[in-house]
């Protein structure tokens, strides 16, 4: 009865972090894009760069504990030269997986083949993930921060490194749809 | 004659050979300075094991030093990488969020100046 009951535990933890991770299934894009950035940063590798944003003086504090609080990021972005080289339906996987349960759309805006949303994932109330995917004609950007971070955290950073300043996000004025 | 005759005869004191003294002083010297010091090679007359060992350690620790300053350079280079992306993707996740709020009130705009149109 104990082994079923954490074989039950491990299964749930596993299946708990597992829907933590998106899968980025986009690497079909690669080949089309003129220009394309994958950027994959485990929780080792951020521990690791955030040893470094100490050891230079020009860092903020803030960034150092928003970099603490994530576990991953996950960054794609596509650039293409010419129009229709991709469709909403490339999106749909990522879309799919940002339906399964703890994940909320707090905002999506969609003008012609213009757009964008953002997901945040909570646990318990707190936040613990944020995904944003953001197209235009020529261009598709698919980002995933996956940590207790609030929009407000990277509001935070803006105007350091050359990070544009969110007034929006740090005012909380994003509305949930 | 008899034995006892014979045998005193033999053993009757002698006096030693001129120099006989001398000779063997002399021998009981080098017998005693070979004892001390084998013969060495010139090689190992210039480089004694001691003297060997003591490079052969001080070698190793320069490898060790030298493996050390290596490893510490590489984690550096990997940490610097990392920060490097790290910051990339800041800037890339922030220009987006900035977009998305840019197109969200692009539409609260033209919402709002439908709703006022007569």
């Amino acid at each position: 009865m104990k082994r079923l009951f954490f074989s039950v535990l491990l299964c749930a933890a596993m299946a708990a972090s597992a829907s933590a991770q998106l899968k980025l299934n986009l690497d079909h894009l690669a080949s089309k894009a003129s220009e394309s950035v994958d950027i994959t940063l485990d929780a080792s590798t951020l521990q690791l760069a955030g040893r470094f944003l100490s050891a230079e003086k020009s860092d903020d504090p803030k960034l150092k504990e928003t970099v603490g609080k994530l576990k991953g990021i996950q960054v794609r972005t596509f650039q293409f030269s010419s129009l229709g080289a991709y469709s909403q339906s490339d999106l749909q996987p990522v879309r799919e997986q940002l339906k399964s349960p703890g994940w909320m759309r707090i905002l999506a805006a969609q003008e012609k083949d213009e757009g964008a949303e953002i997901y945040l994932r909570t646990e318990q109330g707190k936040p613990a993930g944020i995904a944003i995917l953001a197209w235009e004609p020529k261009e598709l950007a698919v980002v995933h921060l996956d940590g207790p971070v609030s929009l407000e955290d990277l509001a935070g950073l803006g105007g350091k490194f050359g990070i544009p300043n969110v007034p929006a996000a740090a005012g909380g004025k994003f509305a949930k749809k | 004659m008899n034995l006892e005759d014979q045998l005193r005869q033999a053993l009757r004191r002698r006096r030693p050979p001129a120099g006989f003294e001398q000779r063997v002083l002399a021998a009981v010297r080098n017998q005693a300075s070979q004892g001390q010091r084998p013969r060495e090679s010139g090689w190992a007359r210039w480089f004694p094991p001691r003297t060997w060992a003591a490079a052969m350690a001080a070698l190793a620790v320069l490898f060790l030093i030298a493996g050390q300053v290596r490893e510490h350079w590489r984690q550096r280079q990997a940490g610097l990488q990392a920060r490097e992306q790290l910051i990339y993707a800041l800037e890339l996740t922030s220009s987006k969020l900035t977009y998305a709020q840019q197109k969200a009130l692009q539409q609260r705009t033209i919402a709002l100046n439908i709703r006022e149109k007569p």
